[in-house]
Formats: C-alpha cells, structure tokens, sequence
C-alpha cells in the first residue's frame, strides 16, 4: 500500500503541476487576446469551478432533449462569462478561449478527483479505494497528458487532431459558396463525379464542434430530392499498435459526444430512410485533442478518396450525396 | 527539461558504474580471501551475488525504456492556388486553413495555407506482432 500511495502522489504533483500551468496559460492568453480592463484571474478561477448537472435518468423516456436543452444553456452560459471575461475578443477567438478554459477545467477537475480518491482512501485506512486508484492511474494520466497537448494548441488556434472531419469538409468545399445553416453550422455545395454532393461542417477556425445533428434534419427537411447517401467523417478513437491515421469504413453515425446529435442523426436518416456511412481516421484521445499530427493530415487526403470510392459505388450520376464532416474545426475555416 | 533528464541519466550510469565496482570488490575479496570459511566471506558473496541481480534488473530496464518524443514541431504548409508551388515554414499564431497569406514567390498567384500539422523527429518503436 506505501507503494502504491507513492505512485499516486507522485502522479498527484505531476496533476498538480498540469492544472496550475494550463491555469496559468489560460490567464495570460485571456489578457492578452481579450484585453480585460480588469485583472481576470478571480472570474477564471470561478470558471475552472464550474460543474455540469446530467438530467436524471429514472424515467429515459425524453432524456435526449432534456441533455440537448442543458448542454445548449451550458454552450450559451460559458460562451457569455468568456465573453465578460474577454471583451475585446473576436467571435473565433472566444471560440478558442472557451475550449481553452474547458480544457483549463478538465484537468482542474481530474486532479480534483483524484485527490479527493486518494485522501479519502488514506483517511479511512481503504487499500481497496487505494488500489482502485493505482489501477487506473495510466488511464487518468493518459486523459491529462492530452488535456495539457490541448492547451498548446487551443491557446495558438491550431488545429487539433479531431479536426480531421472538418478538414475533409473543407478540402471538398475549396472555392464553392457556403451558407449557415445553423448555430455554428456551414453547409456548401460541390460536384464528385456526376453527383451533386451537400457538404457540413461546423464554422471555422474558432474552435467549434457545432450541432451537425440539428444542421442535417434542416438540410433534410429543406431539400426537394431525397439524398442517396449521407457519409459522415470523424476523428476515431484506436486500438493500441494500430498505426495512427488509418482511415476504416462502417456503417452508422460516426459521431462522439454525449450523444444527443448522434439520436438527431439516427432519428433523422430512419425518418427518411437514408443510408448512413461512416469513414474513420484512427487515432488516440491524445492525439485527438493535441495539435494535428501529420499522420492524420495525411490520413484526410486517404478519407477523401475513400469518400470518392463509397459514392462511386453506392449512387448513380444525378443524385445527391451528403457529406458531414464532424469534429472541432480549431484553426480550419470554411 | 531536457538537460535536466540528461542530467539524470548521467547520473544514474554513475550510480550504475560505481554499484557494479563495488559488486565486483565484494565477490572478489570474498572468492580469493585466504581465510574461505569465514562467515564474513560468505556474507560479501550474498551481497555480491543481490548486487549482480540489481545490476541485471537495472540494465533490463535501461534496454527496455521507451524512447520519448525529442523534437515537436508546428508547420505551416503554403501553397500557390495558381501553379501548385509549395514553401513549408514554421507556425505562426493567426495562421488558419484555408487563409490567403500574400502572393507567390513564383507566379504571384494567392499564397494559401494549405495544411497545419505536428511533425516529430523521433524514430518510433516498430511493434513486432
């Protein structure tokens, strides 16, 4: 047991030392972009406190709007306090700062938790609590080494690994007109081979993941053609050894989350009974939301063509494809 | 960071070198000691032979250490939209894709930021199975 509380408290000032940096970045970043007339400090650390409460799921009938409703009063709260926090900053840039502070909050919140795991393991004299704790420390770690790579790339505005969808998406839409379709969403029109393809991603390059569930039913309900296929892109989580931007096919909604734009989708494609495809490019949670790896750069340009081919086989010339590139779109514009 | 860790290593071959100096005088005087069945002799081979598994133990670990990442480096990758001329220089903040950053160098076409990535200079461990 004086083992395994070694391990955990040396994991502990690693914690320590990765939350009280990203705090410190988040601050100088924030002054520096937003120009704050006051000193920000106190307000950023009431943000880093923030907590989210998941409606209750005694009764799931209904859940899923219930999670959409509170995550949407979550985006627009915190979006507001960057706002405060931030006044001289730029629609993308309050983008970029609130992924920051999120980020900033996550690790504030891992190391919170692992803390008060081990305190309350020691004070109680629990091996078991302490145990548990060692047991999953690589794992909590590996969760903290890629909220610190986020923190760099959210501070500059790179883009990050889960941006690989937004990517493809913008890849396919260079030099085509786009429109919003909505709260964040873009939707452009494009041509692959004979077939007129509808193009979505979430608007750029402030970070942003947007609400591709909600984008889709409206581009659904607006069109006149039924669409043949709709393709969706993502950024997907690996298995060890596999190498990083390989791109693998499916069926289904490729779509992280809590899960709510993922029930839009579903619901929406049942409802007109689309087929829905999805193209992968593997990578870690680490990699995901650190700075883009070229592996993954180059793994967009294998989905693009993997893209090409599902079309190719799947529909004739003259009818519509939608293509939905999902992730943050951090440091990628339309 | 970096000079630090080296400093570590460093120090831990010394560490390593001065042990298995140490290991060998113990097994040495206790082998060819005049007096072989003193029971200080057989105390220094103990010691000795639990010195030679550390040793073992420790250049086991050092062979089976994971190489980390040396060198991270942010690029931006320009590209003229007229004639496909490339240039690579390192990120700057304010640089997003697909932005318009002045003229080409060759044809004076519109210089665009046609990818951002990380590129790591570290040889990575080729898995076997």
């Amino acid at each position: 047991m004086a083992m395994w509380s070694r391990d955990i408290e040396r994991s502990l000032y690693k914690l320590k030392f990765m939350k009280d940096k990203a705090r410190e970045t988040s601050i100088k970043t924030v002054k520096e972009l937003g120009k704050p007339p006051v000193d920000p400090t106190p307000r950023i650390d009431q943000f880093l406190e923030r907590f989210f409460i998941e409606p209750v799921n005694m009764d799931p009938s209904g859940i899923v709007w219930k999670f959409d409703h509170l995550l949407d009063v979550r985006d627009l709260s915190m979006k507001d306090e960057v706002r405060r926090i931030a006044p001289e900053a730029d629609d993308s840039t309050l983008n970029n700062l609130e992924n920051l502070l999120e980020a900033a909050m996550d690790l504030n919140l891992i190391y919170r938790t692992v803390k008060h795991y081990y305190l309350f393991g020691k004070r109680t004299k629990s091996y078991i609590i302490i145990a548990q704790l060692h047991m999953l420390l690589p794992i909590i770690m590996e969760s903290a080494a890629a909220y610190e790579g986020a923190i760099q790339a959210f501070s500059t505005g790179q883009p990050i690994g889960d941006g690989a969808g937004p990517l493809l998406a913008n890849k396919l839409l260079r030099g085509k007109e786009f429109k919003k379709i909505e709260k964040d969403m873009i939707v452009g029109e494009t041509e692959i081979e004979g077939r007129k393809v509808y193009v979505l991603k979430a608007e750029g390059p402030g970070g942003n993941v947007g609400k591709p569930g909600d984008a889709l039913t409206i581009l659904l309900n607006s069109l006149n053609q039924r669409p043949s296929l709709v393709i969706m892109v993502d950024a997907a989580l690996k298995f060890e050894g596999e190498n990083t931007g390989d791109v693998a096919e499916g069926i289904g909604a490729a779509i992280g989350g809590v899960g709510t734009e993922r029930f839009k989708i579903e619901e929406v494609a049942y409802k007109y009974k689309i087929p829905l495809f999805a193209v992968v490019i593997k990578e870690s949670l680490k990699e995901a939301i650190a700075p883009m790896k070229k592996e993954i750069y180059e793994g967009v340009e294998k989905a693009i063509e993997r893209v090409k081919r599902i079309i190719r086989e799947n529909t004739k010339e003259g009818e519509t494809v939608i293509i939905a590139g999902i992730g943050n779109t951090i440091g990628i514009a339309q | 960071m970096e000079e630090k860790k080296e400093a570590m290593s460093l120090m831990n071959l010394l560490l390593l070198i001065l042990l298995i100096i140490f290991v060998f005088m113990l097994l040495g005087r206790s082998l060819f000691s005049n007096s072989q069945m003193q029971p200080e002799n057989s105390t220094m081979m103990f010691l000795g032979f639990l010195g030679i598994l550390l040793i073992v133990f420790a250049l086991l670990r050092l062979l089976t250490r994971v190489p980390t990442p040396t060198q991270k480096i942010t690029l931006t990758v320009l590209q003229c939209t007229k004639c496909a001329f490339k240039s690579i220089r390192n990120f700057q903040v304010g640089d997003y894709i697909p932005k318009i950053v002045g003229n080409c160098p060759s044809c004076g076409g519109p210089f665009r930021i046609e990818a951002i990535y990380v590129e790591e200079k570290t040889q990575k461990r080729k898995i076997p199975f």
